[in-house]
């Protein structure tokens, strides 16, 4: 009797019922809960970065202590300028990770729009894919140099810069993903019972293509970071005595033999990240999808 | 105005509440450089049928025959090249698709196929609720809820079920969540495209007297599309026989059984095999020679001539509808 | 009866297939039957009973690392197919024992012509034909199922023929190395009827004249009526009828048969509704115990739901598995 009434309370779905599904389901595997608390803590980390160490600490030279290894006093040691890395590693995440999360989320919705457009509307799509084909046509890192020149500098200009580069390449990727689920029965079955476009896409289209588009992202958050790295040394990305993760391992490679340390603890976190944000990655797949587990 | 009322009730009068004429219905096939299309798929062509109020149309064909199009046509899945649709004496095909709205909840469909047809992310309840939200047809949570637990107790389904996904149902209880989420609207028409064919034998008849069940209770019309022509006689006042987009024969259920007219239509019941030893005895096999001919840019004349014992050269010509007996009409040169 | 020593005799086959370390699902249970010389064995059943999963047996082609075969002999021509080496079996799989798949298209390579592929089959078993015996060959067979212009088909892909012709083509070969039984697996079933009744006729006309014995699985009763001689009825991985095909449906012994015979509107039925087994199907997962039809039938009582019935000979021929075969009414 209690087991009918509790039925019937499920019954009626809503959002939250939905919501704690995937969080059950979520929480059953191991490897994406272990993936969850490293982007936590990243994330932790990121916001909290001032209080953790002070921020003079970034650009504090310390001429007596240049290329001094891992001790006490500089956790990670220090680079050949003298500054204490563990200050910059934990400053860089701020600007590395939001440059990564940051212009994927942002690309990834734009993108996404864009997308879902082209799968509903025909005559658009033709509009929209010839326009795509004349963007890829532009080399992303030659458009990127452009935008950075114009623009110079900064960590928003970078996002902004990302973004645009990125965006015709998931319209194609998330589109294809979309044409495959646009004509499955039940997107037309949704349709003859009345469901207008906008709903269809958040309901029923984006849901069902939600796995494709989740690794798709999670592995452009890693290629993201990376593409910022490139674009400082280059010179024309964050200005040098930003902290940026990939810049400092730039800078390392000059000291690699005498000064492993100055490449290892950037590289480790930029591993780090990526690692964590594809174990979440794949937890997020498998968690929204309700034929796994029971 | 006075026009379209006259109409309105001469159709009421005449029992025939949905009436297609000369839908026609032509897919690009291959298109050139600049994407304008060079050949066309004849999906349908100038189809016109009748549907009676609170009867069962029948539609058989082979695959490609455009069968299930027609269905599609209906219900604006796809938009047709050409023909009109009316509900009730109201143009359809006229209609902006603001004023057309309140016809897609008249009017609903049941699939084939009942495991693509359910959206896999979402709960049963909410699944058969869909019509129910777009229309609003619910003015509280409690109410929604009362309605989805009456359709399903409707379909044969214990309302505890709600909350599962569809992969947790087996074939027949898929289905069971497909007319229950038809009926959702209130429909007075529902189109069965295959609607039994992709389940066991032994739910198929469970099936079948389900959705008689509901026509009784509901006074609902139903189009029921199927290559299966036992389960078409059994369920069906009338039937039209397609091949290659066109009509070939119509007419009420029992005159077309016992009197078949065309040779297709001859061929397709002798094709389907019996299973009793007294109908294997009564049946005279005749067996076609060919394959259905591709619908792109289909034959001239008579399509069926290509396999047709009967062909001769008059069939190169259209032929024309010739009456068999009351109710019941041959597209064939042999009854010129 | 039978004085001829049967072609294919399968004893008390079991299948299971290992899901994970802890789970292991009952596809097929004890079941036995055999295939006499020239004669066609329909197998009828609907999803999950078992049927396809015991023919695939027959030449082992379950997959491997999960399948456990923990009872059973399958005797062809005397020979135990179950204990045979895998070179053994590989030379009388395609040769002596070929098989016909539902879906044609998946069955061939979308890149290489019919021909290559049908020669391919030829110089598998025998490496040291010439191309040019193996292509005369393949042209005969072709014409033999009945396609004009053979030596264009030979030159042509998969994916340009409709699905009748495939079904044919694959057919052709099947029967190219002449083998002496052929296993058909829902031949049929993806293809409209009327190409249907143009296989089904043809199969018949070189059943007769090759003298291949047909196991014939097929869910549709009207196709088996029309093909076998001898019909084995399948349910929940049993066996739970076998007749002769007349015999069965004039005068069907277990309440399944009758209820999946009574479920198909026939032409000649007159009532108002269709009779109907209540209930879903079984997935392996949630079989019943005892007999495991116990649970959608109207006679079972609770003996039914203990035990699985032994088989009871209710005429000649005709053998039934249920615990109440003698009080339940007989269709005439």
């Amino acid at each position: 009797m209690r087991d009918q009434k509790k039925f019937k309370k499920m019954i009626h779905r809503s959002r939250d019922s939905l919501f704690s599904d995937v969080v059950k389901r979520y929480l059953r595997n191991p490897a994406a809960v272990i993936g969850g608390v490293i982007l936590l803590v990243i994330v932790f980390v990121c916001i909290f970065a001032n209080v953790l160490v002070p921020e003079e600490l970034v650009t504090a030279y310390d001429a007596g202590a240049m290329l001094s290894p891992p001790s006490a006093e500089h956790w990670f040691g220090t680079d050949n300028l003298g500054r204490d890395l563990f200050a910059r590693v934990i400053y860089g995440a701020r600007i590395t990770v939001g440059i990564g999360v940051g212009a994927t989320l942002v690309s990834l919705v734009i993108g996404a729009a864009i997308a879902s457009i082209c799968a509903l509307f025909k005559k658009a799509d033709l509009v929209i894919m010839r326009v795509i084909d004349v963007v890829t046509c532009v080399p992303s890192i030659l458009l990127a140099l452009v935008l950075l020149a114009i623009m110079g500098g900064s960590v928003l200009n970078m996002m902004v810069t990302l973004t645009i580069v990125s965006v015709p390449g998931f319209v194609l990727r998330i589109r294809s993903v979309l044409l495959g689920v646009v004509d499955q029965d039940y997107i037309h079955a949704a349709r003859v019972s009345g469901t207008r476009p906008l709903k269809l896409v958040l309901r029923h289209i984006l849901p069902n293509a939600i796995d494709p588009i989740i690794v798709d992202a999670t592995m452009t958050i890693s290629s993201m970071m990376l593409s910022a790295a490139g674009l400082s040394f280059i010179g024309v990305g964050v200005a040098p005595p930003a902290p940026e993760w990939g810049a400092m391992l730039n800078y390392a490679q000059d000291y690699f033999k005498t000064a492993p340390y100055m490449a290892l603890f950037p590289g480790a976190a930029i591993a780090l990240t990526a690692l964590s944000i594809n174990l979440v990655g794949d937890g997020l797949r498998d968690a929204l999808d309700p034929k796994t587990g029971k | 105005m006075m026009q379209a009322m006259q109409n309105e009730k001469e159709f009421k009068q005449n029992h025939y509440f949905l009436e297609a004429e000369e839908l026609t219905m032509h897919f690009p096939a291959k298109s050139d450089g600049l994407g304008r299309p060079v050949s066309w798929i004849h999906a349908a062509d100038a189809v016109s049928f009748r549907v009676p109020k609170g009867k069962t149309l029948g539609v058989v064909g082979e695959s490609g025959c455009g069968k299930s199009t027609v269905g599609k046509m209906l219900l604006n899945i796809y938009r047709p090249t050409s023909g009109k649709i009316y509900y009730e004496g109201t143009e359809l095909t006229g209609l902006s698709a603001k004023e057309r709205r309140p016809y897609a909840k008249r009017m609903q469909l049941v699939w084939q196929d009942p495991y693509s047809s359910l959206d896999p992310r979402l709960r049963a309840g909410d699944i058969i609720a869909e019509g129910i939200d777009n229309f609003h047809l619910a003015s509280s949570a409690a109410q929604r809820r009362e309605r989805v637990e009456q359709l399903m107790t409707m379909c044969g389904l214990f309302p505890e079920q709600a909350a599962n996904y569809p992969h947790q149902f087996s074939g027949g209880q898929r289905q069971r969540i497909c007319i229950a989420r038809a009926l959702a609207t209130d429909p007075e028409f529902i189109v069965c495209d295959e609607a039994v064919s992709a389940l066991d034998v032994s739910i198929q008849a469970q099936i079948i007297n389900l959705l008689k069940d509901l026509q009784e209770e509901l006074s609902l019309t139903y189009l029921f599309i199927s290559h299966d022509l036992n389960i078409v006689h059994f369920i069906s006042d009338e039937i039209i026989v397609m091949y290659l987009g066109q009509i070939v024969e119509r007419g009420t259920m029992e005159k077309v059984y016992q009197n078949r007219a065309h040779p297709y239509t001859k061929a397709l019941f002798s094709a389907t095999p019996a299973f009793t030893p007294a109908e294997k005895q009564r049946k005279n096999r005749m067996i076609l020679e060919g394959d259905v001919p591709s619908p792109v840019d289909p034959p001239q004349g008579c399509r069926f001539r290509g396999r047709c014992p009967y062909a001769s050269k008059r069939c190169e010509e259209e032929p024309g509808w010739h009456e068999v007996e009351s109710d019941h009409f041959v597209r064939c040169h042999l009854f010129d | 009866m039978e004085q001829q020593k049967p072609l294919l005799e399968v004893i008390d086959l079991s299948v299971d297939f290992r899901m994970d370390r802890r789970t292991l699902l009952h596809a097929v249970r004890h079941v036995s039957f055999h295939v006499n010389p020239g004669e066609t064995l329909g197998i009828v059943g609907e999803s999950g009973c078992g049927k396809s999963v015991t023919c695939m047996s027959i030449l082992k082609l379950n997959p491997e690392r999960r399948t456990v075969y923990p009872t059973g002999q399958i005797l062809f021509e005397g020979r135990d197919l179950m204990r045979m080496p895998p070179k053994q079996l590989s030379a009388i799989r395609g040769n002596e024992i070929s098989m016909v798949f539902q879906e044609p298209m998946t069955a061939m390579n979308p890149l290489f012509t019919i021909g290559d592929q049908m020669m391919e089959v030829l110089r598998i078993h025998d490496h040291r034909m010439e191309r040019s015996k193996a292509y005369k060959m393949c042209l005969e067979a072709i014409a033999r199922v009945k396609i004009p212009n053979p030596e264009r088909i030979m030159k042509s892909y998969p994916f340009t023929l409709s699905g009748g012709m495939r079904q044919r083509i694959m057919i052709a070969m099947a029967m190219v190395t002449k083998p002496k039984l052929l296993i058909c697996d829902e031949p049929t079933t993806a293809l409209d009827v009327t190409i249907q009744a143009q296989v089904l006729d043809l199969m018949n006309e070189l059943k007769q004249e090759a003298g291949t014995a047909i196991i014939f699985i097929t869910h549709d009763l009207g196709v088996i009526s029309e093909m076998a001689d001898r019909v084995l009825i399948m349910y929940g991985g049993r066996v739970c009828e076998a007749a002769a095909v007349d015999e069965l449906f004039t005068h069907p012994r277990h309440p399944y048969t009758m209820g999946l015979i009574d479920s198909r509107p026939s032409p000649d039925y007159q009532g108002d509704r269709l009779r109907m087994i209540p209930g879903s199907v079984p997935t392996l997962k949630d079989m019943p115990e005892g007999c495991p039809f116990n649970n959608r039938c109207q006679y079972a009582t609770g003996a039914c739901g203990e035990t699985f019935p032994d088989f009871a000979c209710a005429s000649e021929g005709h053998t039934v598995a249920c615990h109440h075969w003698k009080t339940t009414p007989e269709n005439g």
